[in-house]
């Protein structure tokens, strides 16, 4: 059995000790005894102490909901702003075609009066030569209808679909129209492909080089006086003359085109 | 044993002394004090210091003051009067004298510095230190007197010198 042995003086000064706190709670003051104002004291830095502790760590805890609830903000807010700056760069784009279209229509001659306005939105200008619109039938878009961009031709719608098209370059192997050269009557042969051709020239013709060439509408799909492009340099093949073509339009180029109604048919 | 009988006496002499009018010096007599000044010289000071803190808290109970500062002054008062004793080996009237105000003066000291701490009015000024002070000196000088007076009524010298009369 364990017993407590104290030594006579340490437990004198331990007797003397309960014993003054024992005559600071019998003392009496207005406040109260001696020794409530005695712990009262001495538990105020405490009790301070501890409202801070507890301020403190309140404000901590507000503080990180205020920084998660920032965080929250912050991630919406860049989000807000990327979405913004996609929307700015269609937005810019949307105002780049715009201007092209208001260039284009500045362009056209005032016969026109129902034009469609189409951006292209799929092109292979080298191995098929077609291009493929956003107009359709939906829109209004019939087969054969001319396609013209501010410089000159582009060549002619070939197939439609219900919100698309397709064209036909003037690049295409395929394609052709009827020209007249610049300062000449004489209606010519417009020839597609890789190396576009004027055939038809008479022998001897002097023609120079960067002489416009415009159609002449005799085909039956491009109305007349609508710029082709511009004659390189002539080589004379036995009577005739053949001219390599540089188109006016350079197909990679466009993003936006006007469709005309297919001549002598009516809009629906 | 007799340390038990000099703590009932002193316990009477002090109702005594507060229950009848006396001279205002002999009211503060504190009879009480006179024990532990006894104590002092039989025990180490740590023995002293209790026999001390009875006889505080016996002088709190019966001048009816807050119990506890009498105690701690007056264990304080005997634990440093018997170590003072043993240290200059007081003996004799001397040691009843000087032990005896020694241990008034400590008890006064130490009681007002305890009341003080305490926030509280000792009930009595200076004047009544020191008549307290002055009465436990004189009780201690007494108390020699009546010592040498009893060695010299039981010493052998006269008990000779009783028996060469009686021839």
């Amino acid at each position: 059995m364990a017993s407590l042995r104290l030594r006579p003086d340490i437990s004198l000064a331990v007797a003397c000790l309960c014993l003054y706190i024992a005559s600071a709670a019998q003392v009496r003051h207005p406040q109260g005894s001696s020794l409530a104002i005695a712990v009262a004291a001495a538990a105020r830095p405490v009790h301070q102490a501890t409202q801070a502790a507890l301020t403190t760590l309140l404000q901590l805890r507000e503080q990180l909901r205020d920084a998660r609830a920032t965080r929250t903000e912050l991630y919406l807010a860049r989000q807000e702003i990327e979405e913004l700056q996609r929307l700015n760069q269609m937005l810019a784009v949307e105002v780049t075609l715009l201007r092209e279209a208001d260039r284009l229509i500045g362009t056209l001659p005032p016969t026109f009066d129902r034009v469609i306005l189409a951006r292209i939105v799929a092109r292979d200008t080298l191995a098929d030569h077609v291009a493929v619109i956003d107009r359709g039938r939906r829109h209004g878009v019939m087969p054969d209808a001319p396609v013209l961009a501010a410089e000159g031709v582009v060549g002619r719608v070939q197939r439609v679909g219900e919100g698309v098209a397709h064209i036909q370059l003037l690049s295409h192997p395929q394609a052709a129209a009827a020209a007249r050269v610049l300062g000449s009557e004489q209606e010519v042969l417009l020839a597609g492909g890789d190396w576009p051709t004027i055939t038809g020239l008479r022998a001897g013709t002097v023609l120079a080089e960067g002489t416009p060439i415009f159609t002449t509408g005799s085909e039956g799909i491009y109305p007349p006086g609508l710029l082709l492009g511009f004659s390189g340099e002539a080589t004379v093949e036995s009577v005739l003359t053949h001219v390599p073509v540089r188109l006016a339009v350079r197909a990679a180029h466009v993003t936006v085109v006007a469709v005309l109604a297919p001549l002598g048919r009516e809009r629906p | 044993m007799i340390l038990a009988v000099a703590f009932m006496a002193a316990v009477l002499a002090h109702l005594a002394v507060r229950s009848v009018p006396v001279w205002w010096l002999l009211g503060a007599t504190q009879p009480l004090l006179l024990v532990v000044a006894a104590g002092t010289r039989r025990f180490a000071p740590a023995q002293a210091g209790w026999l001390g803190l009875g006889c505080g808290l016996a002088i709190d109970v019966l001048c009816g003051r807050p119990v506890g500062p009498g105690g701690i002054a007056s264990a304080a008062a005997g634990a440093i009067v018997a170590a003072v004793v043993a240290r200059l080996e007081l003996t004799g009237p001397l040691f009843w004298v000087a032990a005896s105000l020694l241990v008034a003066t400590f008890f006064e000291a130490f009681w007002v510095a305890v009341l003080l701490t305490l926030g509280a009015a000792p009930s009595h000024a200076w004047l009544g230190a020191v008549a307290t002070v002055a009465t436990a000196g004189s009780g201690g000088l007494a108390i020699a007197v009546g010592e040498r007076a009893w060695r010299w009524w039981r010493s052998p010298e006269r008990r000779r010198r009783r028996a060469l009369r009686r021839r």
